[in-house]
């Protein structure tokens, strides 16, 4: 258990992406973790840079956002805000306020996300024109450019990249995979792992039409190509809607 | 005896992008053409609709019955927003699959600072409004890349807004052409004095203290956009920095995708080489 005066500073992590991928889920098991800590409010989702694409990010916001992660020595502390890595400003926001902390994505079939996506803005926003809650929607499967966009900034050792589909495969083995990148302890066990991830939204998904996968595939696919290319971690083949690529990429028996 | 109905059918063209190019402005003069005809809207917007449910055949019956020939020998329309609307080009392919397709492109980091003084007017005035999309309406490699999955390339013309700019009556004509129409025509706006006369205009819009609102709205009139010099005022520097960061690379992209385009017109990137 970790004692001594709290203190505050910068993060120790940032969840930067993405959006309707298992970060709730992921986060949460983080937080069972004895030395891992959530920022001041309890909040997953601080949302502390959005405002800086209308305003200049001074050094007294970054001193504000310091304050919001407490700790005491030997702790570990950090928030997981699944649009930063959309929001194209943000990246390099982080690096001013955070240059130490480890940024963590959670990756999950564009597709899939796309599906779980629209329907969950459209509940949360529901004056926001559709046309435009779905145009966002393809564009946050944009995955190869966001990651491109961050490692602008960051080592790519400062970033460590998980995939859903793994994580539901093997929770515990990405778990201390996840607290080995994070410098804690990884001989933690979560407790329960599969309850807390939630309940599938698959029964209030809405079935897509041929035209529309037709879009979506050839929006998505260069940029998984990319993906596959820039982070050979991830899976293809985990990918109902892209498993293809995997098949085509395999070597010759 | 009524009239016989008006031959209609799919368009013979349609504007697809770039949003906040100048693409109205350039169809505008198009119009102009006794050759050309379209719908009396500025732009039909006519499939985003379609991001919720699938789209029929009798919505794209619907939809040729927008282009009455009407004694003009091509129909076409222009909706800047068809080419970021991600569901949109396959969509066109088969409503309209023998159309020319026409982009206009401009500088994208001059089209995001004067994206952000129109939002933030009407941020203050109390909207809710988001920024990020003012930056992948820009990602033109991304959806040109995309829109030549269902166009061969040689059915779409890319126009560089700069250049329509400085040399009017050529784009002009090489746009003509590529419709298909006579390309000796020349539209009553693109005259030596009405474009001297347009060029006092805007020279004096640019620097009389009038409201910004004001300023705007005329400049689109007479331009087609609110910066017709490119010269909104930078951002602070994380902004520019991140804004290089986006799209630099989608501007390698479209190098590759459209090599007579020239960056050097660009004035935020008019120090990259060419």
């Amino acid at each position: 258990m970790a004692r001594g005066r709290q203190t505050t500073g910068p993060p120790d992590f940032i969840g930067v992406g993405t959006q309707r991928s298992g970060t709730t889920w992921w986060f949460g098991t983080l937080l069972q973790h004895p030395d891992i800590r959530p920022p001041r409010e309890r909040r997953k989702e601080l949302h502390f840079f959005n405002r800086f694409a209308w305003q200049e990010m001074r050094d007294a916001d970054i001193a504000r956002y310091h304050q919001r992660f407490p700790r005491r020595p030997g702790q570990l502390t950090g928030e997981w805000t699944p649009r930063y890595m959309h929001n194209f400003w943000t990246p390099r926001l982080i690096r001013r306020a955070a240059p130490e902390a480890k940024l963590l994505v959670m990756f999950r079939d564009p597709i899939e996300r796309f599906r779980s996506g629209v329907p969950k803005e459209r509940s949360v926003d529901a004056g926001r024109p559709v046309d435009a809650i779905v145009a966002d929607a393809i564009e946050r499967g944009r995955y190869a450019s966001q990651l491109e966009r961050l490692r602008a900034g960051h080592e790519t050792a400062q970033i460590l990249i998980l995939q859903y589909e793994n994580c539901v495969a093997d929770p515990v083995g990405e778990f201390q995979r996840t607290l080995r990148f994070l410098g804690a302890d990884p001989d933690h066990e979560p407790r329960d792992v599969e309850r807390t991830r939630g309940r599938s939204q698959a029964p209030s998904k809405k079935p897509l039409w041929p035209d529309l996968v037709d879009a979506l595939t050839a929006s998505m696919e260069p940029e998984v190509r990319r993906l596959a290319a820039i982070a050979p971690e991830i899976d293809v083949s985990l990918w109902p809607n892209f498993s293809h690529l995997a098949r085509a990429n395999a070597p010759a028996a | 005896m009524p009239p016989p109905p008006e031959p209609v059918g799919p368009p013979d063209y349609v504007g697809v992008g770039a949003e906040g190019a100048g693409g109205a402005w350039w169809h505008r003069l198009l119009l102009a053409h006794p050759e050309i005809g379209a719908p009396p809207e500025r732009s039909l917007d006519f499939f985003a609709e379609f991001c919720d449910r699938e789209c029929e055949s009798a919505d794209i019956a619907r939809y040729h019955r927008r282009f009455a020939r009407a004694g003009a020998t091509i129909a076409g329309e222009w909706t800047d927003r068809y080419m970021h609307d991600g569901w949109t080009p396959p969509l066109l392919r088969r409503a309209a699959p023998e159309a020319k397709l026409l982009v206009m492109l401009s500088d994208p980091i001059a089209g995001y600072r004067a994206s952000f003084a129109e939002r933030s007017a009407r941020r203050a005035a109390g909207g809710r409004i988001t920024m990020t999309d003012a930056a992948d309406r820009r990602n033109y490699a991304s959806q040109l890349a995309r829109l030549r999955r269902w166009f061969d390339p040689e059915r779409i013309l890319v126009l560089q807004y700069e250049r329509c700019r400085s040399d009017p009556l050529g784009q002009y004509r090489q746009t003509l052409r590529f419709l298909g129409v006579r390309d000796d025509f020349v539209p009553r706006r693109l005259s030596g004095a009405v474009r001297r006369a347009e060029a006092l205009s805007v020279a004096a819009l640019l620097r009389t203290p009038v409201a910004e609102s004001v300023r705007r709205r005329a400049l689109v009139r007479l331009t087609g956009r609110p910066d017709p010099t490119g010269a909104a005022p930078a951002l602070w520097p994380d902004l520019e920095t991140a804004l290089r960061t986006t799209f630099e690379p989608e501007l390698r992209a479209l190098r590759e995708l459209v090599p007579e385009l020239e960056p050097a017109l660009w004035p935020s990137f008019s120090g990259d080489g060419g």
